[in-house]
């Protein structure tokens, strides 16, 4: 292959990647800039990340489903994309409404992919991820917002069509 | 199989001293390491050392800025953790670029390998940055993607062996969980151009038919499933059995090339099909493994037996043109047994004589190592046929077949054997010195 030729080739490759990055970044936050806005009760739980610095880690009631709302709860794997319908519960904060494994054709709902399945108080429950479980802040601020919200906050959240969610902040309760 | 042609660097190092002792003249020597494919001036020993050291500092350093940018973290507005992050990677692999038209190949290659890690660190921190954690294989194969071209492009075995073992993580992340990597393939047949067309990589050439093995056991899984998780079955064991007797097949086939690459694979081939089969042989000494294959539904017969069939067609005709059949005949015969034993003719008894069967297989196997290794003059597969003979006379210490008779007239046995030995290589000896 001529040397001329590899050169091009090499820069549309590292165009690829920078590509990937960038088409990385705009795909979160495509939320942030276009999603509906909604608020869900949480619960944050302390830890550190060793490259990210400190961040509260949020719980949330949608985190974790009875197996038996799933449609075919047998088949499912670790990893499986689930689409959650939110419907407004109580003051403005959505709750669960139902699960599905293809997108709802309207109404609010959230992406998540599930974590592990686990069995607890004779039921067993699948642990679901969304994207939003973790709130950065400087370690003081997050021991902090530990503290106030020990009895829960709400967590403000941005969806987009597509049902990806972004974190846009934490709030205490009786905000 | 001479094994020395894997001992290249102790090769040239040994000529350099009888070229000193004025044994041989330098251009002899010159000779006999072209003969094997080794670098009579040692340039290229001196050159690995430098270059793995050079490749450790990179990975400090991409150690380095990770820690550096982590924990300053909060203090970094998002704009800039992000603009930093595709700034660093597009700069560090644009300087490679340079370096590479400048002619510069190492350097270049030493560059995109920061620039690589550098990209990877990146996926991991935009996806942290904004909470994309959920389904972590997604980076890395972004990661093992993106880093592919710029390998293939400048033809270097090393950037292509880092993208298969980001392939391989990507693989395994997946698999495991039930999904099935179909991208995967494009990976190890990268690793074979590159194999084929550049100088030799021991490494990404034992880490290629790895993948290729491992690839085939999954997509049978995948093929085999009867729920959404690939699940191994019976027939994996068959199947992985008959493919490593391919493998065999396939050094002798590389071996009978005049192209000494072509040699140095027939041989590496060789010798890791020989040390797993002896792994698996040991693991099927065991009188468990049986039972669980006996008991087992064979839901998938008729499937592995077609890609078993073709395996040992292929290992047949691969080996047939080395005129070296009866070492291959006596494997084929002694899978073909095992085979039709657990599958046709499941009898109680019959797990017994299996293991009976494999720890015997384990003792010959044993016995011709040693003999191969005496009058060959080849001391690994000497050792390797005397460590298999005591592991098996361990195994079996811990684990009797039958009563405490049966093991003891087992362990006479042993004795006899490695007595017989030692008295063969003694009148060897002795024939060689009358000689």
């Amino acid at each position: 292959m001529k040397k001329n030729i590899i050169v091009i080739g090499i820069a549309i490759a590292v165009f690829f990647q920078i590509s990937v990055l960038v088409g990385e970044y705009v795909s979160a936050s495509v939320p942030l800039w276009f999603g509906k806005e909604i608020r869900l009760k949480t619960i944050p739980v302390d830890p550190r990340s060793m490259f990210r610095g400190n961040y509260a880690l949020l719980n949330y009631d949608i985190s974790r489903i009875d197996e038996k709302k799933f449609p075919s709860y047998e088949d499912l794997r670790n990893g499986e994309i689930v689409y959650i319908q939110l419907v407004t519960v109580e003051n403005g904060l959505y709750g669960f409404e139902k699960v599905s494994l293809a997108p709802p054709e309207s109404g609010v709902f959230i992406r998540g992919r599930i974590q592990n399945r686990r069995w607890e108080e004779d039921r067993t429950y699948f642990r679901i991820k969304y994207g939003i479980e973790a709130y950065f802040a400087p370690k003081e601020k997050a021991l902090a917002l530990e503290k106030d919200l020990a009895e829960g906050g709400i967590a403000v959240i941005l969806v987009s069509d597509s049902g990806k969610a972004a974190l846009k902040e934490v709030v205490p309760n009786l905000r | 199989m001479r094994l020395i042609r894997l001992l290249k660097r102790d090769l040239a190092k040994e000529s350099t001293t009888w070229v000193k002792a004025g044994i041989i003249s330098k251009s002899q020597a010159e000779q006999i390491c072209d003969l094997y494919g080794a670098n009579y001036d040692q340039n290229e020993s001196s050159h690995v050392g430098y270059h793995v050291l050079i490749a450790l500092g990179i990975i400090f350093i991409g150690l380095s800025l990770i820690t550096l940018i982590g924990a300053n973290w909060d203090d970094i507005p998002r704009a800039v953790r992000m603009g930093g992050l595709i700034t660093s990677t597009g700069l560090v692999q644009l300087f490679g670029l340079f370096q590479y038209k400048k002619g510069k190949l190492n350097a270049a290659t030493f560059t995109f390998f920061l620039g690589n890690i550098l990209y990877g660190s990146s996926i991991i921190l935009i996806a942290q940055i904004y909470h994309l954690g959920e389904h972590m294989p997604d980076g890395i194969f972004w990661w093992a993607m993106g880093s592919l071209p710029i390998a293939l492009l400048i033809g270097s075995s090393w950037l292509t062996l880092f993208s298969s073992l980001l392939a391989l993580t990507w693989f395994f992340l997946e698999s495991n969980i039930g999904f099935y990597p179909s991208v995967f393939p494009l990976f190890f047949i990268s690793a074979l151009y590159l194999l084929i067309k550049n100088k030799q990589n021991v490494l990404l050439f034992l880490v290629t038919i790895g993948n290729i093995g491992i690839w085939l056991n999954y997509s049978l899984a995948f093929l085999w499933r009867d729920t959404r998780l690939l699940d191994f079955h019976p027939e994996h064991v068959f199947v992985s059995t008959a493919l490593f007797i391919f493998i065999y097949g396939l050094s002798h086939f590389l071996y009978g090339f005049q192209n000494v690459k072509a040699k140095d694979y027939g041989s590496l081939l060789a010798v890791w099909s020989l040390r797993f089969g002896l792994v698996f042989m040991l693991v099927m000494s065991f009188e468990d493994p049986w039972r669980e294959l006996i008991n087992a539904d064979w839901n998938h017969l008729i499937s592995s037996s077609l890609i078993v069939l073709t395996l040992i067609a292929g290992s047949i005709a691969l080996v047939i043109r080395s005129y070296r059949v009866q070492p291959l005949l006596a494997i084929l015969g002694l899978f073909a047994v095992s085979f039709m034993g657990v599958v046709f003719l499941q009898w109680e008894y019959q797990l017994r004589f299996l293991q009976i069967l494999f720890n015997l297989a384990l003792v010959g196997m044993g016995i011709w190592l040693i003999v191969r290794g005496i009058h060959s003059g080849i001391s690994h597969y000497f050792y390797l046929g005397v460590s298999t003979v005591l592991a098996t006379a361990f195994l079996r210490y811990i684990d009797l077949i039958g009563n405490y008779i049966g093991g003891a007239v087992l362990f006479a046995f042993f004795a006899m054997i490695l007595l017989g030995a030692a008295k063969y290589w003694k009148r060897h000896l002795n024939s060689e010195t009358a000689l």
